[in-house]
């Protein structure tokens, strides 16, 4: 047993930390709160130029064919910064997509999605909550109606992976009869309403799965990109927190040196730890042909469930402070259940995980 | 033992509520009345607000629990509590710090001045107050605080700063604590004075919070007050202070709110679906419905006894910090489940296009942060449970 990383894979969070650093301070993120677009086109660059984007993208299509773990370090380093950018949507979980169809739009968009030249987003049914039937149908003349809520930077795609009955169809975003709608939430995420009004989809855009969205194998990396992600940021926020506990006086002494604020930051540590690897070992799990979805699963529902937890004991920590715009823990509070939401929400996750375990 | 309120507190609540559903006939009643606001709807932050506090004070609701030489009804101080009660589960205004902590201390300890001045202007709802007693450095430790008064001839001048005066932006009277002897033990220095918010010295700077609510904090440069308006005597400020707190535990101790995050839940699994089948069916939803509704049940009677010890005429300080502790957390876990039943839809807030009960959860999981935090933290009402209810021997 060996759970260290190699030297490539420091060396690879080390780059991605640069890239944040660089690119993605503070002051950017709370700048994006309050963009349109809420894409920072400098993070979008450094990533592809870095050729960060090809990370998961076979030789053939011009990517680096790295692995699961590798992109379980970069998301992590994203979260710590809490670098937003849709490398989830385009990068992996589209470019995944792609790949296990293959064929000519294979050829036509990984090459561009490996460069970050293109962004493709996976425009599908996140909400689990019956909404007026937001669905998108295909008809038998090619035409692509209704409409998708919850799609991330859909304003900044050149093209959609749409999910239909029969697969996905993938639709560039300059078709005519799309419309898009942003969608202010919780996290201040570039979140976005598609509507698609009689788009025109040639046969050949159409890519045909079986599995609904979340069962499809790809997913498993998806899943484990978000608890990276959530990971990385909740240990960020631990070593805040920690750091204000510290710095913090009251009644003569640092707070931190009252059990009721460090026991519960302990137990949070612990469990951060247990989510961390258990994040790392879906991921490797992935890399080995290993089953790894029921892993990934697990990895998401527990990372960002401490990651709210964590978060919502920030903001507890801090005091009023917490509560503030100007603290830095209200932005990991709202984020942490976008985390814990999309990509499936735990109970969605347990259900599937109790299947698997009662099978 | 007897958990029904007594026939005449009923009719008093019905004839309250129909005074109510009257005021929501007019125009602005969407101002007034607006649940949506979370704590922040306790405020009388603005015009529509302060004219429905004076109708309040007109129609005779406001000063119910005062004596009648200071033009009081002399009812009991459950009165008070239910029309907070009703008015906090509308979302209205509450009555809150002129009649309850600032209005009371005066009677108990005011000179003349301080009462002549005040009180009438309390009764006619003339007047808001914005409370000064955190600071940066004086947080769950509020006994720390430094802002100075010195005494100069007649006056007495304040310097320093405040921290989380909500009302400071439209308030017209500061009610202070200050350290007026530096050099006794922390809780011995304090004294409390009456500052006008317009004096020239006072600087109020806008907090912005995540919850869409203003607070503020406020500097006080040079800020020379008339020795008129030291509250009662010098360095007996601490003793106001937990006084005045435990005023307020009668009147803002209401669970009404509650109750409704609760029905407002039930509503929502009852209407959501999720994979064609209603929440409401699905047996992990049904046994955290339950859960909650056990907890709810919990919460409301720890708030009777807080109500209960309070109209025996006792202090319920122990009471008071469990039910503190214990419904705020219970809200904000309750909030935090109902954005789980909606899925990443809840997620989205007001007015963006397919907002599930337009963003109303979304909006109170951000809002209700401050209730475990703000009016002495959860961490400060488990102390006083340890403390002064069991005798445990705690630390700080």
């Amino acid at each position: 047993m060996d759970l260290d990383f190699t030297e490539e894979q420091d060396l690879l969070r080390e780059t991605t930390r640069r890239i944040c650093e660089s690119c993605f301070d503070s002051s950017v993120v709370r700048a994006l709160e309050t963009d349109d677009h809420k894409l920072s086109r400098d993070f979008w660059s450094a990533l592809g130029d870095n050729g960060l984007c090809a990370l998961r993208i076979g030789e053939g299509h011009g990517g680096a064919a790295m692995g699961t773990l590798d992109m379980a370090v970069v998301c992590e380093e994203f979260g710590y910064a809490l670098a937003t950018s849709p490398y989830l949507q385009s990068a992996i979980h589209s470019a995944g997509i792609l790949a296990a169809t293959g064929g000519v739009l294979a050829d036509n968009w990984l090459p561009r999605i490996a460069t970050g030249e293109a962004i493709i987003v996976p425009a599908w049914r996140q909400a689990d909550i019956a909404d007026d039937g937001e669905t998108v149908s295909l008809f038998g003349d090619g035409r692509l109606s209704g409409a998708i809520s919850l799609v991330p930077f859909a304003s900044s795609a050149h093209g959609f992976l749409v999910e239909i009955p029969s697969g996905w169809a993938l639709v560039e975003a300059e078709s005519p009869g799309i419309t898009i709608a942003a969608q202010k939430n919780h996290a201040s995420q570039p979140l976005f309403q598609i509507r698609f009004d009689e788009v025109q989809v040639a046969p050949a855009n159409i890519l045909a799965t079986e599995m609904p969205v979340t069962g499809q194998d790809v997913f498993a990396e998806v899943l484990i990109a978000v608890a990276a992600e959530a990971v990385g940021s909740a240990t960020k926020l631990l070593a805040m927190t920690a750091d204000y506990a510290n710095q913090r006086k009251q009644f003569g002494k640092p707070i931190a040196a009252f059990q009721a604020i460090s026991h519960p930051l302990a137990e949070c540590a612990t469990e951060l730890e247990g989510a961390r690897y258990l994040a790392y070992q879906a991921a490797w799990a992935r890399d080995n042909a290993l089953p790894a979805l029921h892993l990934a699963r697990m990895a998401k529902i527990m990372a960002t469930t401490l990651y709210r937890r964590l978060a919502t004991l920030s903001v507890q920590v801090h005091g009023g402070i917490g509560y503030t715009i100007e603290g830095e823990p209200q932005l990991y509070y709202r984020r942490s259940k976008y985390q814990e939401l999309m990509y499936d929400t735990s109970s969605a996750l347990r259900a599937a995980v109790a299947d698997h375990v009662l099978a | 033992m007897n958990f029904a309120f007594a026939h005449e507190e009923i009719g008093f609540l019905q004839d309250f509520q129909a005074y109510l559903a009257n005021e929501k006939q007019r125009d602005d009643a969407g101002i007034i009345f607006a649940p949506w606001r979370e704590t922040d709807s306790w405020l009388v932050d603005s015009e529509e607000r302060r004219a429905f506090m004076r109708r309040l004070a007109e129609a005779g609701y406001i000063g119910m629990s005062w004596e009648k030489r200071f033009g009081g009804h002399e009812r009991p101080g459950i009165y008070d509590y239910l029309l907070n009660e009703e008015l906090s589960s509308q979302g209205a205004p509450i009555i809150g710090k002129g009649v309850g902590c600032i209005g009371k201390t005066i009677i108990a300890h005011g000179n003349d001045r301080l009462k002549q001045e005040f009180l009438p202007q309390i009764l006619a709802a003339d007047i808001e107050f914005a409370l000064g007693y955190s600071e940066p450095g004086a947080g769950s430790d509020l006994a720390s605080l430094r802002l100075r008064a010195e005494r100069r001839g007649d006056e007495w001048v304040l310097n320093g700063q405040k921290m989380w005066t909500t009302s400071a932006h439209f308030a017209d009277w500061y009610w202070v604590a200050a350290r007026t002897d530096p050099d006794a033990p922390k809780h011995k220095g304090i004294s409390v004075f009456m500052v006008p918010m317009d004096h020239p010295g006072l600087t109020v700077r806008e907090i912005k919070t995540m919850g869409d609510h203003r607070t503020n904090e406020v500097f006080f440069d040079d800020v020379n007050i008339s020795a008129d308006y030291l509250v009662g005597e010098e360095n007996s400020g601490w003793r106001y202070v937990c006084e005045a707190l435990d005023y307020e535990r009668f009147a803002l101790y209401t669970v009404g709110p509650l109750l409704l995050k609760f029905e407002a839940l039930v509503e929502l699994v009852k209407l959501a679906r999720r994979g064609g089948k209603p929440l409401a069916e699905d047996p992990v939803v049904r046994d955290r419905v339950a859960d909650f509704a056990c907890r709810i049940e919990m919460a409301t009677m720890l708030q009777r006894r807080v109500i209960a010890k309070a109209a025996a005429g006792a202090v319920p300080t122990v009471e008071a910090a469990m039910y503190k502790f214990y419904s705020t957390s219970l809200g904000r876990e309750l909030i935090n489940y109902a954005m789980d039943c909606l899925g990443p839809l809840g997620l989205l807030s007001r007015g963006a296009p397919g907002a599930p009960f337009d963003g109303q959860w979304e909006m109170s999981d951000r809002a209700t942060v401050v209730d475990t935090i703000g009016g002495g933290s959860s961490e400060v009402q488990k102390n006083i449970v340890a403390r002064r209810g069991l005798g445990l021997m705690t630390d700080g």
